[in-house]
């Protein structure tokens, strides 16, 4: 096996291993919830991957802490804040209603100890008390920290999401600036409660302009996306094969085949794809377009078995007028016969290679086609779509965009040094 | 009229016959996808407007001044609200006349005619075409003659770039201009310098350059490496030996080789096109160009809005005219391309 043959067949079966493992490593409740806004509203927005923080950034992830009980109904929860920035928010959740009032306090890494809250938790959609956002709230801590700001100061702070500063920073001059160390919150409840941060990073590969965690999606996406090349350029083949083959068999076949292929390196590709959707697809049980797979793929492979069938119709061209095909003729051998013994074996090394290259194709086509949402189901190209919607390039926003390149090209690159490492051992075979 | 004379009517009548079958079947699939669309809402429109036209006189009057009665003045008024017509025939006249009909718009929601959208999408491709085969020739043509580097450089590079999409290639240009304090954004450049007095073509055409390099980094190696191969085959032949014997100069093998080599070029140009105007369509959308990548993503958008579900916003008339804008461009592309084939190889010519 040949270099090329051998550093593609690691990043191959990496990605083919990475998308059997992908649907018990998923959230599956992120990618059901997907288009529903109400269940991202807690995440950070463009927010960058966490690992942003090994290259000199020191930024507040995003925390879910659970309170620990410490006597009956008392709970500790204790967060490690050790971040040049404020976490956008900070909220004291309860998972159902609690029963009379709570209380909240809070002991800072200088040992002062404030209660932030006391009181019912009202009942509503959420039941949590948001620090950051919550402008009675702010104003109640405060004045209990004894920062007593103004009015102002408070509703820019509900407004703008920043309350957190009040609880884990102190003001030097005319800004605030954060007091690292250890918070303990003492939560005085009849539920368990737990402590969600609002971080400036999150997960893997960071967040959109919803709060949607792309990791799920990358994952969600990645079995998809390799059934999609796979079939793909499965089809194509087949379909160059049998229309190559037919239109060897006689000259108004080859002709039509001719045409065929012309019109098939004509159509374009985009256009195509955007007119089938509102033909072909429907709409799912949760509100999502759903295009179908075989009129995708159908589609890809009428685009790509243009030149396929062309060199197929060439190659069988060639081979059935040789020598030995003539003396098997002569010998009484049907055309099957000839097909069979001869022409295939020339034939399967070339559909192996075709194979491979139109796989590298369809993933570049799958991206390129996300841009414009027509790819089935949720995929690779899926992300491509979010990139263009939410003007992610321009929000500076590298995380929604070079990861996933970078995935999609690394196996792009892998088809290609395959297709070629075929390539050389089929002309070093026709040699 | 001699053999060339027919060769050229030949190869022109099979392109413009191609265009019509492909521009048939593109225009047959939108306005199916679009009578599709509105299927569902059009009994639900007809039964509305019949119980208002049965409760207003004024409606009344005017089916009679139409001479219709009220169910046909109902599907009249339907069929209009809902831009369909009764069958897909009329429906297919309707929506190319609005695409021909595009033409004749001054002025967008943006202010801009077509003409405008046009224009950034030629200067982009016109730009990087120009740039790809200036370069492709030279680098492939030093590559297929003189190997060395030049020739290690075309082979590992080739396989490279045609694995990377072209808009990941626009988004690392993109992010490096931001970096360097450059906006990148086409849009942006032009808004700022109408602002300060400072817009002229240079504005145009330094805006035009990060999607053509775009383009021209992402096909260029492709390009230099199918001549380069052409250039080695032919490099072998006996005409080449010859001249080499008999002591012609490089500069002169190599045009000679060049003009060898250009009809297969010329061939494997005309089958990349359409990839090429796929990439330039994303590109677009990449660096924020109003050209035809912007009219094509907004002729078809997926809105989702809770909780009613999923939103189509398809506007047939755009999408017809990108994909006879596209289809032309090709069909021009194509017979410049094979005329230029028929030119260059007498073989063709005395074939036919």
């Amino acid at each position: 096996m040949g270099k090329k043959a051998f550093v593609a067949g690691i990043i191959i079966t990496a990605y083919l291993i990475f998308a059997l493992i992908s649907p018990y490593i998923l959230n599956e409740n992120a990618i059901k919830n997907w288009h529903y806004r109400t269940y991202w509203v807690d995440y950070p927005t463009l927010a960058p991957p966490e690992w942003v923080n090994l290259f000199g950034k020191n930024l507040p992830p995003t925390e879910n802490i659970s309170g620990v009980e410490i006597g009956p109904g008392v709970y500790e929860i204790g967060y490690s804040f050790t971040y040049s920035e404020f976490p956008p928010n900070l909220k004291i959740k309860f998972p159902s209603k609690p029963k009379g009032n709570v209380i909240v306090n809070m002991t800072t890494p200088e040992g002062k100890t404030y209660t932030l809250y006391e009181g019912p938790i009202l009942e509503g959609p959420v039941l949590e008390l948001n620090f950051g956002k919550d402008a009675s709230l702010i104003r109640t801590f405060t004045e209990n920290m004894g920062l007593n700001l103004t009015f102002d100061e408070i509703m820019m702070a509900a407004v703008s999401g920043s309350g957190t500063k009040f609880l884990l920073g102190k003001k030097v001059g005319d800004s605030w600036e954060p007091v690292n160390g250890e918070y303990t919150f003492t939560v005085k409840s009849s539920v368990k409660p737990y402590l969600w941060v609002t971080g400036k990073v999150y997960g893997v590969m960071g967040t959109d302009a919803y709060g949607r965690d792309i990791w799920q999606a990358f994952l969600a996406g990645t079995r998809q996306t390799l059934a999609l090349v796979i079939t793909t350029a499965f089809a194509s083949v087949s379909l160059g094969l049998i229309l190559g083959l037919l239109g060897s068999l006689s000259s108004l076949g080859g002709k039509i085949v001719d045409g065929l292929s012309k019109i098939s390196g004509m159509l374009p590709s985009i256009p195509l794809l955007v007119a089938l959707v509102p033909l072909v697809s429907t709409v799912s049980y949760y509100g999502n377009l759903d295009v179908p797979m075989w009129a995708f793929v159908l589609t890809l492979s009428i685009i790509l078995f243009g030149k396929i069938s062309q060199n197929v119709k060439a190659m069988v061209t060639v081979e059935m007028s040789k020598d030995y095909v003539e003396s098997s003729r002569s010998l009484g051998a049907s055309e099957l016969w000839i097909l069979r013994k001869h022409v295939l074996k020339t034939l399967t090394p070339y559909a192996a290679s075709q194979f491979v290259l139109i796989s590298a194709k369809a993933v570049a086509l799958v991206s390129l086609l996300g841009f414009f949402s027509v790819v089935p189901g949720m995929n690779w190209g899926t992300l491509m779509a979010m990139i263009i919607v939410q003007k992610a390039l321009y929000y500076k926003a590298w995380w929604m965009v070079v990861p996933v390149g970078v995935a999609i090209s690394l196996l792009a690159i892998a088809f290609i040094l395959l297709s070629m490492e075929i390539e050389e051992r089929r002309e070093g075979f026709i040699a | 009229m001699n053999r060339m004379g027919h060769a050229y009517i030949k190869m022109v009548l099979k392109n413009v016959l191609l265009f019509f079958v492909v521009f048939l079947l593109l225009s047959s699939l939108i306005t199916l996808g679009q009578l599709r669309l509105k299927r569902a809402e059009i009994d639900d429109t007809y039964a509305k407007i019949l119980k208002l036209i049965h409760t207003t006189p004024s409606l009344q009057e005017k089916a009679r001044e139409m001479g219709m009665n009220e169910t046909e003045y109902a599907w009249y008024l339907t069929y209009k609200i809902l831009e369909v017509k009764p069958t897909f025939w009329e429906s297919f006249k309707y929506y190319f006349k609005g695409a021909m009909g595009i033409f004749e718009v001054k002025e967008t929601t943006e202010n801009w005619g077509i003409a405008f959208y046009l224009q950034n999408t030629f200067a982009i491709l016109i730009i990087a075409e120009a740039m790809i085969l200036i370069f492709g020739l030279y680098l492939g043509l030093r590559a297929g003659y003189n190997g060395g580097i030049a020739e290690k450089l075309v082979s590992t590079l080739a396989p490279f770039f045609s694995a990377i999409p072209a808009w990941f290639i626009g988004t690392i240009i993109l992010l490096v201009l931001w970096g360097l304090e450059h906006s990148p954004s086409f849009w942006m450049n032009l808004q700022q310098a109408s602002a300060s007095g400072s817009l002229t073509t240079l504005t145009y055409i330094k805006s035009y350059l990060p999607p053509a390099i775009t383009l021209f980094l992402a096909m260029v190696w492709e390009y230099a490496f199918s001549i380069s191969t052409f250039i080695k085959e032919e490099k072998g032949s006996y005409h080449v030996v010859a001249d080499v014997a008999k002591g012609l100069p490089d500069g002169r093998i190599r045009r000679k080789l060049l003009r060898v080599a250009l009809p297969s070029f010329l061939t494997y140009t005309t089958y990349n096109f359409v990839d090429m105007l796929m990439n330039l369509l994303v590109v677009e959308l990449v660096f924020d160009v109003p050209g035809l990548g912007y009219l094509l993503i907004s002729s078809f958008r997926v809105i989702h809005k809770e909780p009613d579900g999923v939103y189509l916003i398809y506007h047939p008339q755009l999408i017809f005219f990108v994909s006879l804008v596209i289809l032309l461009l090709y069909t021009l592309n194509s017979i410049l391309m094979e005329g230029l084939y028929i030119y260059l190889d007498p073989r063709v010519s005395r074939r036919e």
